[in-house]
């Protein structure tokens, strides 16, 4: 992956409110705290200026795949993976992988397809998103697999 | 006084996106806490990404890692604002470069009559130095500090459908 320069976005709403987006760039390495830092101060700097309310910032790390491998013959990304992983008492992380691999599929009971859950992939995806790094959009983090299954999109 | 709250979102998304045999494309997005480094989130991403992989068909051609911030008590803007209305204003980079930013909004007080932007104001001016300064974060595209000021001017965008008023209707006075 090639990593591309950091970008700081900021989002304007004007009195009818229609958006708009202030796009900055800041060096390669910057952390997350010291950007949104620097955009706080912008965002004061801005206000001065401009008429319009500043609602939102983002900063964004984006990298490319510059050697892609080609993507396998039939592979289609309606075919999901879907994986939901409990986080608590009442809590739960969806994780959907478009493009599921054939030969992860077995028949199931009802005369359709689920997901192998035996197959070392699989396996070894699950014991990484339990590992404690990730979380569902609410900061829980993924405790362990409930339920798995194909899913097919539109 | 008017209090505004940014807030950082739970979570910094990850968010990878993929291409099947037809060309199709499909995003699919993980979360980590956002108090996660950089550094964490993209090394968590490299042990992540060949895991998927080894499950997808499709091949992965982008990658991407945002931390958020929302302001849940955003402030009125200022009646009258529109940001199809911009300040263009224009930068000189250390190699030589120029980099422009648009800001939307941009009060017609801080304009000339010409439609140039008047840097006598202490705010314009503070706007100004806060990009330029030697300690200032932002450069541009190419990583290249941003050094100077070039100049600025006022401009307009085309309205977007959305962008138009909702009260456009003809008078009763106007003659069909």
């Amino acid at each position: 992956m090639l990593a591309k320069q950091p970008q700081l976005r900021i989002t304007a709403l004007d009195s009818t409110e229609s958006s708009a987006v202030m796009l900055f760039h800041v060096p390669r390495g910057a952390g997350a705290a010291s950007v949104m830092a620097a955009s706080n101060g912008m965002r004061g700097l801005l206000g001065g200026v401009s008429g319009c309310a500043f609602v939102e910032q983002h900063v964004t790390y984006s990298s490319v795949e510059t050697a892609p491998r080609d993507a396998l013959a039939s592979s289609s990304t309606s075919d999901i993976a879907l994986f939901i992983f409990s986080c608590g008492p009442g809590q739960y992380l969806s994780l959907q992988l478009p493009g599921i691999r054939p030969h992860m599929l077995i028949p199931d009971m009802c005369g359709g397809q689920a997901i192998d859950m035996t197959h070392p992939a699989i396996l070894a995806f699950v014991e990484e998103i339990i590992s404690g790094a990730w979380c569902n959009p609410f900061g829980a983090g993924a405790l362990q697999l409930e339920a798995a299954m194909l899913q097919k999109g539109k | 006084m008017q209090i505004v709250a940014f807030i950082q979102k739970p979570t910094a998304q990850l968010t990878w996106s993929l291409v099947d045999s037809s060309g199709s494309r499909s995003n699919m997005s993980f979360d980590v806490p956002n108090g996660t480094l950089v550094a964490a989130a993209l090394a968590a991403a490299d042990v992540v990404r060949p895991l998927i992989l080894a499950i997808t068909g499709c091949t992965m051609v982008g990658q991407s890692l945002t931390y958020s911030m929302v302001d849940n008590a955003p402030p009125a803007a200022v009646a009258g604002s529109r940001v199809e209305q911009k300040g263009v204003l224009t930068f000189y980079t250390a190699a030589g470069k120029t980099v422009r930013y648009s800001i939307p909004g941009l009060r017609a007080s801080f304009l000339k009559t010409s439609g140039a932007v008047n840097e006598d104001w202490p705010s314009m001016q503070a706007l100004i130095n806060g990009i330029v300064a030697a300690d200032a974060i932002f450069c541009d595209s190419n990583g290249v500090d941003i050094t100077a000021y070039k100049g600025g001017f006022e401009s307009f965008r085309a309205s977007t459908k959305n962008m138009l008023p909702t009260d456009v209707v003809p008078d009763a006075d106007v003659t069909p």
